[in-house]
């Protein structure tokens, strides 16, 4: 279980936090805009910068320790895999820092290679490597030496969408099946919703909300949440409300509008249009830029904004 | 070819000619008498002498670059601007000025009493040459080993540091192997910079006493071969010199290529 206790970082001009978490043995999943603080917090977890606060893994408080006695496998963005050891001795460096005998550290290796299907990728070089197999040679390396949380940056940024697709249901296991909390970073809401038990979005440095994914997907309650989650944000009578284009219904309604632009897209024909100078996009069966249309907006969801 | 692509190929063409016409024309002046510089036993010494203290002054900047380069590229710290600044002093400095200043601090003021009294000699002494030469040579080390460390994603060593490795242990397992071709080129640009160093070594090694024998540094040699001599006898230990150099940079050459090759 991870718990974070008022966990605060300055990095140059940026504040982090305070930062208040709990997460039991499940899927957490990040999200945030560029600049919201997702890394520096996932570094922060990890003791790569200094942090106030408590940082409390399994109820044992790693805040003062260095990141090498914390037991936190952390994958950055790039995967970090070191280009001049074989994809055995990457896997295999935990264990020597931990000071594992070598017959060990050799059934360790093969057997967490088995598992993420690699083994016949271990001798050779990371640079030999395609972008999924980089992917798991890096979850490999990070969870052979049996860590008590794990750390994931962004880890789908730079893999094809059908490696991603592939890449998914190995992702959604590895909390069960290592029985560890993961705090998984990203942008993508798709692999934020396939993934996550949990959702907490950032911004500004700050988490501004943290629920079930199914919740935070369906019923947003903060305009930076509603917009990473697929909502366009629209303020009425002085108040906000989330709607998705498939919830604005054109040609009846009290609401009046006018179409700006037009688009084919995969659901359909879908609209821009302008309501008293705020943009949104509709769904539409006939209508060309520059018509006047009455709109109804189904099921708004009220947002603090 | 496009009229750009002939200029910019005609300037590198005149370029070339500048860097290799002089030494070219050296070595073909020198050929004839190549054996018998190398069988002047008085060059021979200080060849030996010259490798010597480039050696010495090329492994100091290494020690002391390596770290100095991987502070100035990972870390943000108040007047790092200074520090950067004062990093490329020994290149604005004339290099017989250089030569004074080693003389004042090493000799006159500063550490000067407490080396003397520990029976350390500076002028026309190995310490001294040393010092003269890695003060100047040493911001070559740090400046090409900074650009490896700046190009190195930080991430390697945040993913050892999380896997165990303490920030020496990571430092060695991870930056150190990646940055190795970085080393060696500038342990070499230092290396060729200190053997071709005549300008403080004028001032603080005019020669060096060895027993009883006084030794001049490669540089002071020709030219005093060039002062009693004149252009033609000079010609033959510059040319000995030229190819002695030209033949560690293509060792070297072949080093990087070995290093680069082995980590790919």
């Amino acid at each position: 279980m991870l718990e974070l206790r008022g966990v605060k970082a300055k990095l140059g001009g940026f504040q982090l936090g305070p930062i208040d978490l709990m997460v039991e043995d499940s899927y957490l999943v990040v999200m945030g805009p560029n600049g919201a603080g997702k890394t520096t917090l996932l570094k922060a977890i990890a003791g790569l910068l200094r942090a106030e606060g408590s940082v409390v893994l399994d109820g044992l408080d790693v805040s003062r320790l260095p990141p090498e006695r914390r037991n936190v496998a952390y994958v950055p963005q790039t995967y970090a895999l070191f280009d001049h050891m074989t994809v055995y001795a990457n896997i295999e460096f935990g264990l020597r820092m931990r000071g594992v005998p070598r017959e060990e550290r050799r059934k360790a290796v093969v057997e967490i290679a088995e598992r993420l299907a690699i083994k016949e990728l271990l001798q050779r070089t990371p640079r030999q490597l395609s972008g999924g197999q980089r992917q798991r040679v890096a979850l490999a390396r990070a969870l052979v030496v049996r860590p008590r949380l794990l750390l994931l940056d962004e880890p789908m940024a730079g893999l094809d969408p059908d490696i991603k697709e592939a890449a998914l249901p190995l992702l959604r296991g590895l909390s069960q099946e290592f029985g560890i909390p993961v705090v998984h970073v990203t942008h993508d809401r798709d692999e934020a919703y396939s993934l996550g038990d949990l959702v907490a979005v950032m911004y500004g440095g700050k988490i501004v909300e943290v629920g079930g994914v199914e919740e935070v997907f369906a019923r947003p309650r903060h305009a930076v949440t509603a917009r990473l989650v697929g909502f366009q944000i629209i303020k009425l009578e002085g108040r906000c409300f989330g709607i998705r284009a498939e919830d604005v219904v054109v040609g009846s309604g009290g609401i009046r509008g006018r179409v700006v632009q037009t688009m084919r897209s995969a659901g359909g024909v879908k609209a821009l249009l302008d309501i008293d100078g705020q943009r949104i996009w509709a769904y539409i069966g006939s209508a060309r830029p520059g018509d006047d249309v009455e709109i109804e907006l189904s099921r708004p969801v009220p947002l603090d904004c | 070819m496009d009229l750009f692509k002939a200029s910019v190929f005609s300037l590198l063409g005149v370029l070339l000619l500048f860097f290799l016409y002089p030494p070219l024309l050296l070595i073909y002046l020198g050929w004839g008498s190549l054996a018998a510089a190398l069988s002047t036993g008085s060059f021979l010494q200080s060849l030996g002498l010259t490798v010597l203290i480039s050696t010495a002054a090329s492994l100091t900047a290494v020690i002391l670059g390596i770290p100095a380069a991987y502070v100035l590229a990972r870390y943000e710290f108040k007047l790092k601007e200074l520090v950067d600044a004062a990093m490329d002093i020994p290149i604005v400095v004339p290099h017989t000025v250089v030569g004074l200043m080693v003389v004042l601090a090493f000799v006159a003021y500063g550490l000067g009493p407490s080396l003397n009294a520990l029976g350390i000699k500076i002028v026309d002494a190995l310490p001294g040459a040393v010092i003269a030469v890695s003060y100047l040579s040493a911001t070559y080390a740090v400046r090409t080993v900074e650009s490896a460390i700046r190009l190195l994603d930080p991430e390697l060593e945040n993913a050892a540091r999380t896997l165990g490795a303490g920030p020496f242990r990571a430092f060695l397992s991870v930056v150190l192997p990646n940055i190795k071709s970085a080393v060696i080129n500038g342990a070499v640009l230092s290396w060729a910079r200190s053997v071709s160093e005549a300008g403080a070594l004028l001032v603080v090694a005019y020669y060096i006493v060895v027993g009883n024998t006084s030794i001049y540094p490669a540089s002071i040699y020709i030219y005093q071969a060039y002062i009693g001599l004149g252009l033609d006898g000079a010609v033959r230990f510059s040319a000995a010199l030229v190819l002695f150099v030209l033949g560690v940079f293509l060792a070297y050459r072949l080093a990087v290529r070995y290093v680069g090759a082995e980590g790919s």
